[in-house]
């Protein structure tokens, strides 16, 4: 899992790897020796209660707050120091809204395009027809809903290799949740991106992601590919999710700590 | 660049409404009059409104565009996308100052309009845009207030909204940068250091200060990026950093300043010991501006102590430092607004000694400064504003006062014993050449227990303008030389006329008169021979007032100094055509009026204008004398042994520093 | 974006998502509501309808394909294959054998002729047709 050899072809480097990562929020630890790695193509979602760890961790993941401890890759490279050319190749959809409010989805369409090298305008606003956000209202104006299409449709403008999503369902009813799903698989099926979810609702990724891993405390608690570990105990992602989050870290079985 | 401008155009797009708020504020002075306001007052009006407009837009993205977004999470936005965190900074920074310039510019354009500058009262014409472009000097000034206050507000509202530890150390270095710039630039700029650079030492200041927030507001954006408080500790550490560098230097510089010796100044003034030992000097050097620097200097061993700065804070008092006929004491005159204080320096051990005392007195005079040490310094005789006291040491106890009317001043001081001083009062003159025939002189005598005499006495005719220059008095004050209407040997308590040495002439300069410690009189000015332009006389006299003889001398008539007698017989007599231009000095055998040595461009170092150059009754006549060139040297010459060095100013060797202590 | 005719899938069961689209492929090719030849919804269409990840919809498709239930046009899509074979070549060609053998061993008993089989066979072919159909699970 060298992520740094130049022989490996691309897609043998994992689109996001961390090895004993540690991340703190102020001086307080949330995320500790944490180890995984999200192949290229795949889904993988990070499961857990909500925290300031999960947000805090993308952060790190996305080059804006240093480790504390650990190392983290993205695409290969290191965030915090390579984070202006990485995100040329990843695209964040946040917990919180974060675009100008005063911005309509044009001008905001119009303002991705001046910052990123490619920009595919086009698609962007047949997305945003597509999920039916008003394109010259201001972003402020628009319902929780539209805001999070909109960041969505931001987040792809640019046909990004590794899409990082940060709770993306939070405060949605069910018909916007199953709309953000399916704009993300279509983007999935067309260019083989990777993505990678942050959340806590499980329904919404259950039938979409390869791998999970479940974060407990400040630890992975459960990790590995969904089919085989819901095969293996035969019981549903709920299931599972109950009886890892329900155990104290303590309890957890030596094999489940790694997958 | 493209990003940048995209990243600095929207800053401004949210920002938009100041610009017709600037318009609008711009129109006030239009709309002013209307209520009453006079209308010559508009243009200043307007000036104010634009730029306060101006500065408060700085505020207004300062505080907004990196602290605010921040904490609600919009840097986010720009952070994760491929923006590097200099076109973020840049783009911000470049919103920020576009936005200022602009709105203070927008605020400027209608009552620039409306009152043409030719309208208003005190310029001649032109146009506002020419009197703008024609002070870069002022744009200067309100870009880097533009500058500050974004910082500022940046800083502010970045410790504002991260809530963190770290406000408590920006607090406690801020405390500690205030005590730093009182301890260590104040002094740079109150002390004369800095007044060469003129504005420039405002603006580096204002500019580092500047450059503390922008460096700050980088590390802000580079390592800070999306946590605020990170942001915080960045920006603290970068701001701290550019300002705590800044102190050092300053600090640094503060103590090269303080380093520089005796062979670092150029001397402007020095006044010497009765016995030839130590000097006084103060110059200023090329490394520290205007600064004074005063040194007590042992000239027989180049030892040297620089004088405490505290002396520095209070008025001086323009006279210098005044040395007891023994040698030993050394004594400063100063004032602090509540009283006067004597600084005296114990010369007798091997470093200077200093005692502080205050005098019972009250404010002195400073239109005739005049104070001088008993031959043993147990005694001091000040003027103050209501008369002239004499003060015992080291105690500072008045004990003998004498009233002196404000239109009177004192001439010359001796002190005639340990126990009292003799002075002589003449009228105050009003403009130059005060002619009062049948005006009088008055002598003060103050004795230690108390007594307090004066006595008039009358003169012959007008004396010269000034306070010196009236009287010559000789070491012990017992007879006296005045000069009114002609050249008069008197008594020096009663002004009994002795004999008349010369007749009145019309004269134009001044007279200089010495007494010889044999008693004879020697007497130098200028004199007007018939035809041609008038010349340096010298004349002499035996002690009875008998002319012994008179010469002419190569030299300007008009500055004549007749003194010191360098070695028993034999004195020194210097002119100068003006203070810059240095002359030589001759040195007469007064026995023959010959001339027996000349000092090429050398002037006696006589000090400030109470010194008396005359020894003091008892001494014997030292033969070491300092002389000052005209390069700011100060020179040390043995007339016993012809020996000279250069004890002060540039090529003095550089001495062995004591410190002057308590 | 047609929906899939009668592909349903539950992330919650504990069966894997290929295994149920497998599954319900070959149910509804067997029961005649997917025709030999009709283009089935697109990887995409079908992961997107359903909201499930479009590496395991072409997982599925992919095993289908393998197996001969479904067959692929380059450029057109996923179709259910003309012949959807039970088994593979090999066997079916052993298993036609054997039951030909029988039959002409029954023949043989009752005393009746090649041409009496062969008529008898085709006599009973749309019978055993019906029967194929309808027996298939």
């Amino acid at each position: 899992m060298s992520a740094e050899s130049t022989t490996t072809s691309p897609n043998a480097i994992p689109a996001l790897e961390t090895e004993s990562l540690s991340v703190r929020y102020g001086s307080t630890p949330v995320v500790d020796g944490l180890t995984l790695s999200v192949p290229r193509g795949t889904v993988f979602a990070l499961l857990g209660r909500n925290g300031a760890g999960k947000s805090s961790l993308l952060r790190v993941f996305l080059g804006q707050r240093p480790a504390a401890g650990g190392r983290v890759r993205l695409l290969g490279q290191d965030p915090w120091t390579r984070r202006t050319a990485i995100m040329a190749r990843v695209g964040v959809v946040p917990e919180e809204p974060d675009a100008p409010p005063e911005m309509t989805a044009t001008q905001l369409s119009a303002l991705c395009a001046r910052l990123n090298a490619r920009w595919d305008a086009a698609a962007v606003a047949e997305r945003l027809r597509r999920f039916e956000v008003p394109a010259d209202r201001a972003f402020g104006r628009l319902s929780k809903g539209q805001k999070g299409a909109l960041m969505l449709s931001l987040a792809l403008g640019h046909s990004p290799e590794l899409l990082l999503l940060d709770d993306p369902t939070l405060g949605l009813d069910v018909v916007a949740r199953d709309a953000v799903f399916q704009e993300v698989i279509g983007d999935l099926a067309d260019r083989g991106t990777t993505v990678f979810v942050s959340t806590h609702d499980l329904r919404a990724i259950e039938g979409i992601a390869d791998q999970v891993a479940i974060l407990h405390g400040r630890r992975l608690a459960l990790a590995g590919p969904l089919e085989a570990l819901k095969a293996e105990r035969g019981l549903s992602l709920e299931q599972i999710f109950a009886s890892v989050a329900g155990t104290r870290a303590s309890d957890a079985r030596p094999g489940e700590a790694r997958s | 660049m493209s990003k940048l401008l995209a990243v600095a155009a929207r800053e401004l797009r949210e920002r938009w409404l100041l610009f017709p708020g600037a318009l609008a504020v711009g129109f006030f002075p239009l709309v002013l009059p209307a209520f009453g306001v006079e209308r010559d007052v508009m243009p200043v009006v307007g000036v104010v409104g634009a730029v306060f407009f101006g500065l408060g837009a700085a505020v207004v993205i300062g505080s907004s565009m990196l602290a605010r977004d921040a904490a609600n999470g919009r840097l986010g936005f720009l952070f994760s996308r491929p923006v590097s965190w200099p076109v973020i900074w840049g783009g911000k920074w470049l919103a920020a100052l576009v936005l200022a310039v602009s709105t203070g510019l927008l605020a400027s354009i209608p009552w620039m309009v409306a009152y043409p500058l030719s309208t208003v009262k005190g310029h001649r014409g032109g146009s506002w845009l020419r009197a703008m472009s024609d002070d870069p000097q002022g744009a200067a000034f309100f870009f880097m207030a533009i500058v500050l206050a974004v910082g500022l507000a940046n800083f502010g509202a970045t410790l504002f909204r991260s809530r963190s530890p770290w406000v408590a150390a920006d607090l406690v270095l801020l405390l500690a940068a205030f005590w730093a710039t009182r301890r260590y630039v104040a002094p740079l700029w109150l002390y004369g250091v800095l007044i060469p650079w003129g504005a420039w030492s405002v603006a580096i200041a204002l500019g580092l200060l500047g450059l503390g927030f922008v460096a700050g507001s980088m590390a802000q954006v580079a390592v800070g990026r999306t946590d605020v408080r990170r942001a915080h500790g960045a920006l603290s550490l970068g701001f701290w950093a550019v300002v705590g560098l800044t102190l050092a230097s300053a600090a640094g510089y503060w103590a090269w300043v303080r380093s520089a010796g005796p062979a670092d100044v150029d001397v402007h003034a020095v006044t010497r010991d009765p016995v030839g030992r130590w000097i006084h000097v103060e110059g200023s050097a090329r490394r520290s501006g205007y600064y004074p620097h005063g040194f007590l200097i042992d000239t027989t061993s180049g030892r040297y102590a620089r004088l405490p700065g505290p002396l520095l804070d209070r008025d001086r008092f323009g006279v210098g430092m005044t040395f007891s006929a023994d040698g030993r004491f050394a004594a400063l005159l100063s004032s602090d607004g509540s009283g006067a204080t004597l600084a005296l320096f114990d010369l007798g051990g091997g470093a200077p000694r200093l005692s502080e005392v205050a005098l019972e007195a009250s404010l002195l005079r400073t239109d005739n400064p005049v104070f001088a040490l008993s031959p043993t310094a147990t005694s001091v005789f000040v003027a103050h504003a209501s008369g002239a006291s004499l003060f015992a040491l080291p105690s500072g106890r008045r004990v003998a006062t004498a009233t002196i009317p404000p239109d009177w001043r004192l001439s010359a001081v001796r002190f005639r014993s340990e126990d009292s001083a003799r002075a002589w009062l003449i009228p105050s003159s009003r403009g130059s050449g005060a002619k009062r025939p049948g005006a009088e002189m008055r002598v003060v005598d103050l004795a230690a227990d108390g007594t307090a005499t004066t006595v008039p006495f009358p003169i012959a005719g007008p004396l010269p303008p000034g306070a010196w220059g009236a009287a010559f008095p000789d070491a012990s004050g017992i007879r006296i030389v005045t000069v009114d209407g002609g050249l008069h040997l008197r008594d020096g308590g009663t002004g009994e006329l002795r004999a008349t040495l010369a007749a009145a002439e019309g004269g134009w300069g001044r007279l200089s008169v010495l007494f010889l410690d044999d008693g004879r009189i020697v007497a130098g000015g200028p004199s007007r021979p018939e035809p041609g332009p008038p010349r340096a006389l010298l004349r002499a006299f035996d002690a009875a007032g008998a002319p012994i003889g008179e010469t002419r001398l190569d030299l300007s008539p008009g500055g004549l100094t007749v003194g010191p007698e360098v070695v028993p017989g034999r004195v020194a007599v210097s002119s100068f055509r003006a203070p810059i231009l240095p002359e030589d000095t001759l040195v007469l055998e007064v026995d023959t009026l010959r001339v027996v040595d000349r000092l090429s461009g050398l002037r006696p170092a006589v000090g400030f204008w109470n010194a008396s150059s005359a020894v003091p009754a008892g001494a014997t006549v030292p033969r070491v004398h300092f002389f000052r060139d005209g390069e700011g040297r100060v020179i040390r010459v043995d007339f016993a042994t012809g020996d000279r060095k250069v004890v002060a100013g540039p090529g003095a060797p550089r001495g062995e520093r004591i410190s002057a202590g308590r | 974006m047609s929906p899939a005719p009668g592909i349903r899938v539950d992330p919650t069961l504990p069966v894997p998502i290929w295994s149920q689209i497998e599954e319900s492929v070959r149910h509804l090719v067997a029961s005649g509501r997917l025709r030999p030849g009709e283009v089935l919804p697109s990887v995409r269409d079908l992961a997107r309808d359903q909201r499930i990840n479009p590496n395991t919809v072409a997982k599925a498709y992919q095993r289908l394909v393998e197996a001969g239930v479904l067959e692929t046009r380059r450029g057109e899509g996923t179709f259910v294959a003309e012949r959807p074979p039970a088994m593979p070549p090999a066997e079916r060609a052993r298993l036609l054998r054997e039951g030909a053998t029988r039959l002409a061993a029954l023949a043989a008993n009752l005393g009746a002729t090649r041409a009496e089989a062969v008529l008898a066979l085709q006599a009973a072919w749309p019978e055993g047709e019906a029967a194929a159909k309808g027996g298939r699970r």
